[in-house]
């Protein structure tokens, strides 16, 4: 543990003092300010100024932070600096997480956050959570009760680095402002690399006013921290043995494929070798689903024809997936006849839920890059034959009976579309007919909260994505249900203040729609607190109040001029409220800890489980 | 399940997991020894005591000391699994920023101790007897 705490010009009075005054107004609260004349004179600067310093250094674009009494000596020297990236003001600090989240997935960059100690920390949790998840790069940055009061329950203490542990890919408490620098960028260089995921650095209070000179590192070296690039040559090679040998092959495509930048590739393969390809959900984008080899999305409410392929198969090859339990269902049952190639780089999630016959350990893209020059063309007809069964047993579909469905909604944004545009869904039902009817075409125009699931992610998510791709062509688009919308709706209004052409979509049912899904099937339709009638708003004035256009749907007929009319507005948000119907389910279904073969398709009675 | 209907892939992948294959035959469930060197801070140590419990691996025993290089910290841990868990297990610790090495001994000439202290009521007609009975256990003295 470091030992030397340099604490220039923090006296333990005047620490105590603006701790003291941490919570009150704030002006006049820093006890240290820093005097740009000293500064140069001794070459010192804050601890809060090396912080802004590292993150101009790290080529930080955008910072979604909130202020509070342990963080406001940086929130001071950044009036003070007018540093290079721009500080977006959040309204509540998950929704903070959730943009730096979509700004990661939409650039493929690092997305930052800046709260405040206590409450702030604890309100990031579930977007750190989610990041974790997802495996998101995202630095957050939280404020800290000054070292001396730690573990004295100061006012706005919480142990931020303890309640973060499991959530994070590390942590780091800072204690000597001489290493705040290095840790900044140990902290960017452990989310970006690796398998991403969320990285917390807790700061102190006394630790931004201290003084040090300020130096950002060319590199850091972490003597713990590994990660592998190319994969074991022998067992690329068997893998094209394997996949030369293969007579019904299918490519399980998972969202580290996007990660790595391997989609393009992966593309290539599959239609050199003519072998079909299913996604996750975090897959969708990494191989155009237009194209006549893609069978869909897999899983729990993926096709008929991606799950039968799955069931039917001589051999996956899951490129960047985990074998997610909402993939896989009852996992004795799955994939019953498959050899297993699987490509991770990350070596824990190598036959932890299922042994595999050939595990390839490295980056994805680097790996297809060995891997491609030993595949040669293959003749799939037989295969693609059978599945091109399959596809028309059950292609995914709705009835169109003039009641307002919303998986016409999401099939209109596409054709108004054409595909090109970034869709955030949320949590639900809106979530897989998001998934089912959009048709993805290109790695990062999917963006959801897969593995946590985490009602209130889109609208924050789709504000960040926006952020990140300002000026760029494809809109930026919203998927919500009305329950979900509600859990963020505070960020509305940071969208509007920054203009962002945001087009808000809600899926109203009027109920949680998912709960009420499995209600309805699996607990004989006791919808036991599930119905929102009774409180939803009127989302049409909520989004005016917010400075957005509303905008109202209740019929087949008007969606389009509804969608013409959001796409009309370019300098604010557009909320349109699609009241859908209530009783409409998401299908195909396989249920919860069932077996893949045993999906449900269409309606939920024995006659129809094929 | 019965061995008959399983595939020769599903068969596969229950042996390589160490699950039982019928139910008669029971998981194949080992104790294992893992050394670690982790980074000498109170961060390194929780971050590994807490990911047993956040994994839910089981966890015997556990213990630490500072190691000869007083940066780093030498940690043994005793834990029970099939081996696609012990897998887990080794390759989560691994993933650890904080952990340097990780060795699983079980199978590596190594020596282990352990310590009991019993307090025995006897009389003096009893004394030799127990002297006895304590030397054959212990090893050294
Ligand atoms: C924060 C959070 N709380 C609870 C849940 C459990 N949950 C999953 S889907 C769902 C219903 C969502 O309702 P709504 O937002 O209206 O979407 P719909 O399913 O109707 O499209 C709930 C409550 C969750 N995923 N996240
Ligand atoms: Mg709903």
């Amino acid at each position: 543990m470091s030992q030397s705490i340099v604490q220039q010009s923090t006296s333990p009075t005047a620490s105590a003092a603006a701790s003291a005054q941490a919570a009150i107004a704030p002006s006049g609260v820093q006890s240290v300010v820093s005097d740009p004349e000293t500064t140069t004179a001794t070459g010192l600067v804050t601890g809060a100024e090396i912080l802004i310093r590292s993150l101009e250094a790290e080529g930080v674009e955008i910072v979604f932070g909130y202020p509070g009494g342990a963080v406001i000596g940086i929130y001071d020297e950044m009036h003070r600096i007018q540093p290079s990236f721009e500080h977006i003001l959040v309204r509540h600090e998950q929704g903070g997480t959730h943009a730096a989240e979509g700004y990661a997935k939409a650039t493929g960059k690092v997305g930052t956050v800046l709260v405040t100690s206590g409450p702030g920390a604890t309100n990031c949790v579930t977007g750190i959570a989610d990041a974790y998840m997802d495996s998101i790069p995202i630095v957050v940055f939280t404020g800290q009760v000054p070292t001396h009061l730690i573990g004295n329950d100061a006012f706005q203490e919480c142990d931020t680095i303890g309640i973060t542990r499991s959530i994070t890919k590390h942590s780091f408490l800072v204690r000597d402002v001489t290493k705040l620098a290095e840790t900044v960028k140990k902290a960017y260089y452990i989310a970006r690399t690796g398998r991403p995921g969320p990285v917390v650095v807790d700061l102190p209070k006394d630790m931004l006013a201290a003084k040090a000179p300020f130096h950002y590192p060319e590199s850091v070296s972490i003597r713990g921290y590994s990660f592998v690039g190319k994969g074991d040559p022998a067992m690329v090679e068997k893998a094209a043995q394997m996949i030369a040998e293969s007579k019904q092959p299918l490519l399980y495509v998972g969202g580290g494929t996007i990660i790595s930048e391997g989609a393009e590739r992966l593309t290539r393969i599959a239609r050199k070798t003519r072998i079909p390809v299913t996604t996750t959900l975090h897959g969708l984008g990494s191989f155009p689903e237009d194209d006549s080899l893609s069978v869909g999305m897999l899983g729990m409410h993926g096709t008929w024809c991606a799950n039968q392929a799955v069931q039917h198969a001589d051999l996956l090859i899951a490129v960047g997936a985990r074998f997610d339990d909402r993939v896989t269902g009852k996992i004795a049952a799955w994939a019953p006849h498959a050899k297993i190639i699987h490509i991770d780089i990350d070596p824990a999630c190598i036959s932890k839920n299922v042994p595999v016959d050939c595990p390839i350990l490295g980056d994805v893209s680097l790996v297809l890059e060995q891997l491609e020059p030993l595949l040669a063309e293959k003749d799939t007809t037989d295969w693609l034959q059978k599945i091109d069964i399959w596809r028309k047993e059950c292609p995914l579909d709705f009835d169109r009976d003039g009641q307002l469905r919303p998986q016409e909604i999401v099939r209109a944004l596409r054709d108004k579309t054409g595909g090109r545009a970034i869709v955030v869904t949320d949590v639900g039902q809106n979530q897989m007919w998001g998934a089912q009817f959009f048709s993805y075409l290109s790695p990062r125009t999917h963006i959801t909260s897969g593995g946590l699931g985490t009602m209130g992610f889109s609208l924050p998510a789709a504000m960040g994505a926006a952020f990140g791709l300002r000026g760029g062509a494809d809109p930026v688009i919203s998927i919500n249900g009305d329950g979900g919308v509600l859990m963020n709706i505070q960020e509305l209004g940071v969208a509007a203040a920054h203009k962002l052409p945001l087009k808000v979509v809600i899926l109203n049912n009027s109920y949680l729609g998912m709960v009420r899904q499995w209600q309805e099937l699996f607990h004989d339709e006791r919808y036991s607190h599930t119905d929102l009638t009774p409180t939803n708003p009127d989302f049409v004035k909520l989004a005016e109040s917010f400075g957005c256009v509303g905008l109202l749907c209740d019929k087949p007929e008007d969606i389009q001029a509804t969608i013409d009319a959001a796409w009309e507005v370019t300098d604010r948000p557009v909320v349109m409220d699609f009241k859908v119907i209530t009783q409409e389910k998401v299908f195909p279904m396989v249920p919860a800890g069932a077996a893949t073969g045993d999906m449900i398709t269409v309606q939920f009675n024995s006659e129809n489980t094929v | 399940m019965s061995n008959e209907t399983l595939t020769p892939q599903q068969l596969f992948r229950k042996q390589a997991a160490g699950e039982a294959i019928s139910p008669e035959q029971g998981e194949s469930v080992h104790r294992h020894v893992i050394t670690l060197l982790i980074e000498n801070t109170l961060g390194a140590l929780n971050r590994v005591a807490n990911l047993f419990s956040q994994r839910g691996f089981n966890l015997e025993s556990v213990s630490v000391g500072e190691a000869k290089d007083l940066s780093k910290s030498r940690m043994t841990i005793v834990t029970t699994g099939n081996d696609r868990i012990i897998g887990q297990v080794l390759k989560q610790l691994n993933s650890l920023v904080d952990t340097l090495v990780v060795e699983d001994v079980t199978n590596v000439e190594h020596v282990e101790r352990e310590l009991c202290l019993v307090k025995v009521r006897c009389d003096a007609s009893e004394r030799a007897a127990l002297i006895a009975v304590w030397t054959s256990f212990a090893r050294t003295s």
